[in-house]
């Protein structure tokens, strides 16, 4: 008898073994080995979270640098190394203006951290869209195997893909069950998309620089409290040519329940209301 | 067979981590320890006039722009720590401690630690928070709870704080919820409160954190590492030469402070009023054509978010004393083998309940004395009922105006027999306490007493506080303002707080919830800012309509405002402005 019940929690564990080998099977892509894996979801099926709709930025944090242009030369709290101070001091938005890059300010690694809306909607099942009104920018997170250009853009090319926060463990995805609904098991997960292929561009509208070399690395997520929507946005920029270590921010944004508030404007720097010298 | 064992080990292995939740133990620093934001927060403060991106309304901007830095050099407040609302975005190290309940093996608080505040505790084991006359804290009280993978905190019962250490306010009916999520190495803080006294809308900060890479602080000291614990208390000390009981604070409109800010970042002055507008994006394109737009109204009074449980409820305050609400005006109860005393008796219609509840509190003990703080009737209504036990009479004590003041209304108490004294003191010693009778001359009436339980550490403070209404003086009854400010200065003479500016003597005031120091200061504060303010206006020859007109208070209506009752708002100014006016 003792014998017969010490085999029960083996045969529990071959099970188990058995459905991860299944959830494996899960991962294949399509023209994979044929059995009992169920059909590869889309990432849009996949989705940890609902990030879709309209978003505006609350620009609560870091105000000074970020709803009005500071002076030049002032790169408060961002750790540039000497090189990028010397590209930071030169800034000039006249030039980049007549030389048809103002839209600097506007490149990835700087865009969330403006003041503008987002419109987020699927390009298709496995790319996501990020719009901005100001600046009239577009991103595409692309999950699965999308290939990178050759060319290089203000908003580069982002590879993005669903993730638990560190701890989670979704076994009922490993498991290849279906997409949860909001009400039995709303998804609590985030979207990590790393982006590539960027052009040099400013992470702040007074010039502070960043090089095609950076990389950009951020973290969407959701919340709620006192009846509003947010989504959080955490970005980590890497960028051997210009920073001593990456320069972590993180941003916000409230939903809007439409788009009456859409209002696209062309990339544009105002100038700065103080001068660096004597000013700030 | 082993193998299998193990497959499944770290099959389930991930799940249960899911249930166990997330582990955020350890000690936290912002990137680059300073952060890559905020840096003015994070560094030497912001200056006064920076209320940018703040959801403030009306009241929150005149709040701010009155606010003094001098503030801190006061006794009451030098100790102040940073309050929840603000802990996260200062320059501190964040140490995350767990807390396990060691019986059921289940992680039962989190306790947080930034360097420069004080340690927050979240609480995870379902206990609901506390009723609303409790006592609010610096830190406030959170529980918490696990949505997926990130542990969402809900914060009640802070006190009056800020958001940025200029002066940005926020009031004790603010809330807290902030998400605590980790991503990859990173962990980031998403707090949002809520303040509807003086927001226009919920605030929003998100705060990012790597684990430290120098060696973790000394958990209570702020600047030593590995040197060992160090015993960390503060206490006030005499830094300035100020009067006693000067309460800094700039008039409306006066504050220097507020044009330097403006020349200095080209920030036009109306644009640091403009409150909540200012954190959305239109805010760019107003600031270049000038355009404004008005900050939300300040709200005459905000309601608190959850009514007062109705009917008599009690709590243990301290000691040998008990609070007891829901009679009128709150009753104080103190217990011990001698018996029970009572400093006031609410009004006659809940005096049965009031004995009840005491009964349960002190079983059969009798009540030997009955204090009355002054004479109105939700104050010594009861005392025909609880000083009339069938088989002891207990001696009512009360300074002798209150005994006339009854004869003279014709209330059921003033046939009672009273003890009554007139100089400025009496003491008993009941319960193994002394017991310290304290007239107060000429403050909410002529017969005001304070009661002080030298032993257990409580005042009872009767009709000089009332935390649900501005302070109340009549004076048809013998009160007056500057009587009234002479009381709440002298209960502060009398309080002592216990670490960080809070706790210790606790102060049971007439109605509404428990105060310490802090919060009697914060009160006698409000008075005095309100009293210089319309002083000025008078010496500047404003009628009552022009000092009415100029709201005087604003600021604070929010959280004591009424525009109905006995003593509204406009009552409150138009007493103060006849009493400073000479009876004009």
């Amino acid at each position: 008898m003792r014998r017969h019940s010490a085999a029960r929690p083996h045969a529990a564990a071959l099970s188990v073994v058995l459905l991860i080998a299944s959830a494996s099977a899960d991962a294949q892509p399509p023209g994979g080995p044929p059995g009992f894996a169920p059909p590869q979801r889309s990432a849009r099926e996949s989705a940890q979270v609902d990030l879709t709709g309209y978003w505006v930025a609350l620009v609560t944090e870091d105000w000074l640098w970020r709803m009005v242009t500071a002076p030049r030369g002032d790169v408060t709290s961002v750790p540039l190394n000497p090189a990028g101070r010397r590209v930071a001091a030169e800034w000039d938005p006249e030039r980049d203006a007549a030389s048809g890059e103002a839209c600097r300010p506007f490149g990835a690694p700087g865009l969330m951290r403006l003041p503008l809306r987002l419109h987020i909607t699927w390009q298709d099942d496995n790319t996501l869209k990020i719009e901005t009104d100001a600046g009239q920018q577009t991103r595409l997170f692309h999950f699965g195997d999308a290939t990178p250009p050759e060319e290089k853009t203000w908003q580069g090319f982002t590879k993005a893909e669903w993730t638990r926060p560190v701890g989670g463990f979704d076994l009922r995805a490993l498991m290849g069950g279906g997409p949860r609904t909001p009400a039995e098991d709303p998804p609590k997960g985030s979207l990590k998309a790393v982006t590539t292929h960027l052009r040099a561009g400013y992470l702040r509208k007074n010039g502070v620089p960043y090089s095609e070399n950076a990389t950009l690395t951020e973290y969407f997520s959701r919340v709620s409290a006192f009846g509003n929507d947010y989504l959080t946005v955490l970005s980590i920029v890497h960028d051997p040519t210009y920073l001593t270590s990456d320069f972590v921010t993180s941003s916000h944004f409230k939903r809007e329940p439409d788009g009456s508030n859409w209002n696209p404007s062309p990339c544009r720097t105002a100038p700065p209301l103080a001068e660096a010298e004597g000013g700030r | 067979m082993k193998r299998l064992d193990l497959l499944v080990a770290l099959a389930l292995g991930p799940a249960s981590l899911a249930s166990a939740q997330v582990d955020f133990t350890g000690a936290w620093d912002h990137p680059g320890l300073f952060g890559h934001e905020d840096f003015n927060d994070r560094g030497a403060g912001p200056e006064i006039g920076d209320y940018m991106g703040l959801p403030l309304n009306e009241a929150g901007i005149r709040k701010a722009e009155t606010y003094s830095g001098s503030w801190l050099s006061v006794p009451e407040h030098q100790c102040t720590p940073h309050p929840a609302a603000y802990q996260m975005w200062g320059p501190n190290t964040l140490i995350v401690t767990t807390e396990y309940d060691r019986v059921q093996r289940v992680a039962k608080a989190i306790r947080l630690d930034g360097t420069f505040g004080i340690d927050r505790i979240v609480w995870l084991d379902g206990r609901p928070h506390p009723p609303p006359e409790a006592l609010h804290t610096f830190e406030g009280f959170s529980t918490g709870h696990w949505e997926g993978d990130t542990l969402v905190v809900e914060t009640t019962h802070m006190k009056p704080g800020w958001l940025r250490r200029n002066g940005t306010p926020t009031s004790e009916r603010a809330r807290m919820i902030e998400y605590f999520t980790r991503f990859d190495d990173y962990l980031l803080v998403t707090t949002i409160v809520d303040d509807p006294v003086y927001f226009s809308e919920p605030f929003i900060r998100t705060t990012e954190y790597l684990p430290t890479v120098r060696p973790a602080p000394v958990l209570g000291d702020p600047f030593t590492r590995n040197d060992g614990p160090i015993f960390y208390k503060c206490f006030p000390a005499e830094e300035t030469t100020a009067e006693k009981y000067y309460v800094p604070h700039h008039l409306p409109g006066e504050n220097p402070l507020l044009d330097e800010f403006s020349q200095k970042y080209s920030i036009p002055r109306w644009a640091m009023s403009a409150g909540g507008v200012t954190m959305y994006p239109e805010f760019a394109t107003r600031l270049e054509t000038g355009r404004s737009r008005g900050v939300a109204p300040a709200p005459a009074n905000v309601p608190p978010r959850e009514a007062p449980p109705q009917g008599i409820r009690s709590m243990h305050v301290k000691g040998k004393v008990w609070a007891i609400f829901g009679a009128g005006g709150n009753v104080t109860v103190q217990i011990g083998d001698e018996g029970v005393l009572v400093v006031d008796t609410g009004t006659s219609e809940m005096a049965e309940s009031v004995r009840e509840e005491i009964r349960r509190l002190a079983g059969d003990k009798p009540i030997r004395y009955v204090i009355n703080t002054h004479f109105h009737a939700d104050h010594t209504g009861g005392n025909v009922v609880l000083a009339s036990e069938p088989h002891q009479q207990a001696a009512i004590l009360a300074h002798e105006n209150v005994a006339l003041r009854l004869v003279e209304s014709g209330s059921d108490a003033g046939n009672l027999i009273m003890d009554t004294f007139y100089g400025e003191s009496k003491a008993i010693y009941f319960n193994g306490e002394p017991i310290e009778i304290i007239h107060v001359p000429s403050a909410h009436t002529d017969g005001d007493s304070l009661v002080f339980f030298r032993g257990s550490d409580v005042v009872s403070a009767g009709g000089v506080i009332s935390t649900t209404s501005f302070p109340s003086f009549i004076a048809n009854h013998g009160g007056s303002v500057e009587g009234l400010l002479a009381a709440l200065n002298r209960i502060l003479d009398i309080t002592v707080a216990e670490t960080r500016g809070q706790g210790g003597t606790i102060v049971i005031p007439g109605h509404g919830r428990l105060y310490d120091e802090a919060d009697v200061a914060e009160y006698r504060d409000m008075l005095t800012i309100i009293r210089d303010r319309i002083r000025h206006a008078i010496d500047n020859g404003a009628s009552l309509a022009e000092v009415k007109r100029s709201r005087p208070a604003l600021d604070y209506a929010g959280v004591f405002g009424a525009s109905t009752g006995p003593w509204t708002t406009d009552a409150f100014i138009e007493a103060i402005y006849r009493e400073l006016s000479g009876g004009r």
